[in-house]
């Protein structure tokens, strides 16, 4: 019986789990545009330290990596507690609302934000009120990185946000009447009593937002399909499916797996230990 | 205190909704409409132009194939996330904890490191190209089969035993006892895997090649993304990518407002230990 009941979790975890994960290592051994095939060791890891766009993408990834979880964690926590104080009325109608937006995230939405940052669009003439001269957006890399940032802060706080809210309902409510009588403050409690309650889950948050912030992908490819905005796995896709160099592509991705494991790892580390 | 609250929230989602509100308002706007600054709260001159493009194509046969897609990676995710998050959380075996980390693997590697080499390996099953495709791959997730799991594991154990005392065999505890309490976890991963299969653009804009084989969300984002090349006097490829835009967001929206009860729990199950 049991075994009967796995036989579909294990068909399509060994199709398409585990030997996709062993055919990527494979295929990094090889140079292939499926035409031509030859074994070449490890050839594509040394290629890939003197590839001009792979290492861009790697100190754009950093980049990303550094701006978009701490910008998600302290968006999603400061609308947490704005949501949290008020009444279930008000709370059920903020989760849908704040979901909606990560609905459309991705390519959907890119084709507003396209609009927002064109060089006649809606942000220039926001500066234009202030004079200043329009600026061209998506011709820099610092400057894309943090907008395509923001952007995607926008379509996936909302989600983090119904999660901190389900932490925040398991807290014991006597906490607060005890700090209260103490005579905390409002803030204080917030900062030095609740914040640290809802440490794991703050940890998840950030480690969901680091994996994201190296799968950015959408973005990028609607509006500044450059190599100073690439993260890696918009260079995955270059290099793959555009260039058919899939030996590399496979490296590039076997090396997007390993920093992924040992982010996850570090992470869940900490998020356990915040829990003791 | 709270009205302060209240009125930052409000603002928050004003400047939440502001992108979307142009997107549709822009999509009934024809070119001067849309490029018009200061941006035009309230639309003047009301089109459907925009829509009238979008929908003389392949709409019929995109929108067959996006439901054949939707449905069919929603049943196919109920049956492999129920089946063994019910399996975990009920039986003892060997292995059983080796397994279960092995499964949940997935999450911790990114998408385009399956992609890459799932787009090999269906060239080797000869799937190239089909709607089949895309739906395989995407029928698995870990983080289903963990909220299923821990769902099951909610249900007493005791009620289990004492079926099993009472003579019931394992199908029958499975149909009296299991499937009837399942409708919350099942609409929960129906949610989850629906609108991830119809926010999946990467995937299926690299599999699905052929026009008559696309989904809505590649044929019109193809449709759309044709810039520049047919510039004719009249052409609005900003109104008609907001357009593009409203069309897709709309079945996800559905969705969601008809489901955001178990959506809402599904997310918040995700964080409970």
């Amino acid at each position: 019986m049991k075994y009967f009941l796995l036989m579909p979790t294990l068909i399509f975890f060994l199709l398409f789990t585990l030997w996709p994960i062993i055919k990527v290592i494979e295929m990094s051994f090889y140079q292939t545009n499926f035409i031509v095939t030859r074994f070449v060791g490890l050839q594509n890891y040394v290629d890939l330290f003197n590839n001009e766009a792979f290492i861009q993408s790697i100190k754009n990834s950093l980049l990303y990596i550094t701006i978009l979880p701490l910008l998600n964690v302290i968006v999603s926590v400061s609308i947490t507690f704005l949501i949290a104080d008020l009444s279930k009325k008000w709370q059920d109608i903020s989760k849908i609302l704040i979901y909606i937006p990560v609905l459309g995230g991705g390519i959907i939405l890119a084709q507003v934000w396209r609009w927002v940052f064109a060089i006649n669009g809606l942000m220039n003439w926001v500066l234009s009120l202030f004079n200043i001269a329009p600026i061209y957006w998506f011709g820099d890399g610092y400057i894309s990185i943090t907008i395509i940032c923001i952007i995607v802060v926008t379509t996936t706080f909302g989600g983090y946000v119904i999660m901190l809210l389900a932490a925040l309902t398991s807290i014991d409510k006597s906490i607060y009447e005890a700090a209260k009588i103490d005579g905390a403050s409002d803030f204080q409690i917030k900062i030095k009593i609740i914040l640290p309650l809802i440490k794991s889950t703050i940890a998840l948050i950030y480690l969901l937002s680091m994996i994201a912030s190296l799968q950015i992908f959408e973005y990028i490819y609607a509006l500044v399909p450059q190599q100073y905005a690439a993260t890696i796995t918009y260079n995955i896709y270059v290099t793959g499916f555009k260039n058919s160099k899939w030996g590399l592509a496979s490296a590039q991705a076997v090396i997007l797996m390993v920093i992924t494991f040992i982010l996850s790892y570090f992470q869940r580390k900490i998020g356990n230990e915040s829990n003791k | 205190m709270k009205v302060i609250n209240k009125i930052i929230l409000v603002i928050i989602f004003i400047l939440l909704f502001i992108p979307i509100y142009f997107m549709l308002i822009g999509s009934f706007q024809d070119i001067y409409g849309v490029s018009a600054m200061p941006p035009r709260i309230i639309p003047k001159n009301i089109i459907i132009d925009n829509y009238e493009y979008i929908l003389k194509y392949n709409f019929g046969i995109w929108s067959i194939n996006t439901i054949i897609v939707t449905v069919s990676t929603i049943l196919l995710s109920i049956l492999i996330a129920t089946t063994s998050g019910y399996v975990f959380s009920v039986y003892n075996f060997r292995f059983k904890n080796i397994l279960w980390s092995l499964l949940l693997i997935q999450m911790m590697i990114p998408r385009i490191s399956m992609l890459i080499p799932l787009f090999v390996i269906i060239k080797d099953l000869k799937l190239s190209g089909s709607l089949i495709a895309t739906i395989l791959p995407n029928s698995i997730s870990p983080m289903e089969m963990y909220l299923a799991r821990n769902y099951f594991e909610s249900i007493p154990k005791s009620i289990i035993e004492s079926a099993r005392i009472d003579g019931a065999n394992e199908w029958q505890i499975l149909k009296m006892i299991i499937i009837p309490v399942s409708k919350p976890i099942i609409s929960v991963i129906a949610l989850f895997s629906g609108v991830f299969a119809l926010q999946d653009y990467i995937w299926q804009m690299l599999v699905l090649v052929d026009e008559s084989k696309q989904t809505l969300l590649v044929g019109i984002m193809k449709l759309v993304m044709r810039r520049g090349g047919d510039a004719n006097l009249g052409v609005n490829p900003v109104g008609r990518s907001f357009a593009a835009g409203i069309i897709l967001l709309l079945p996800l929206v559905v969705l969601f407002i008809i489901g955001n009860k178990y959506f809402i729990e599904g997310l918040q199950g995700a964080v409970k230990e």
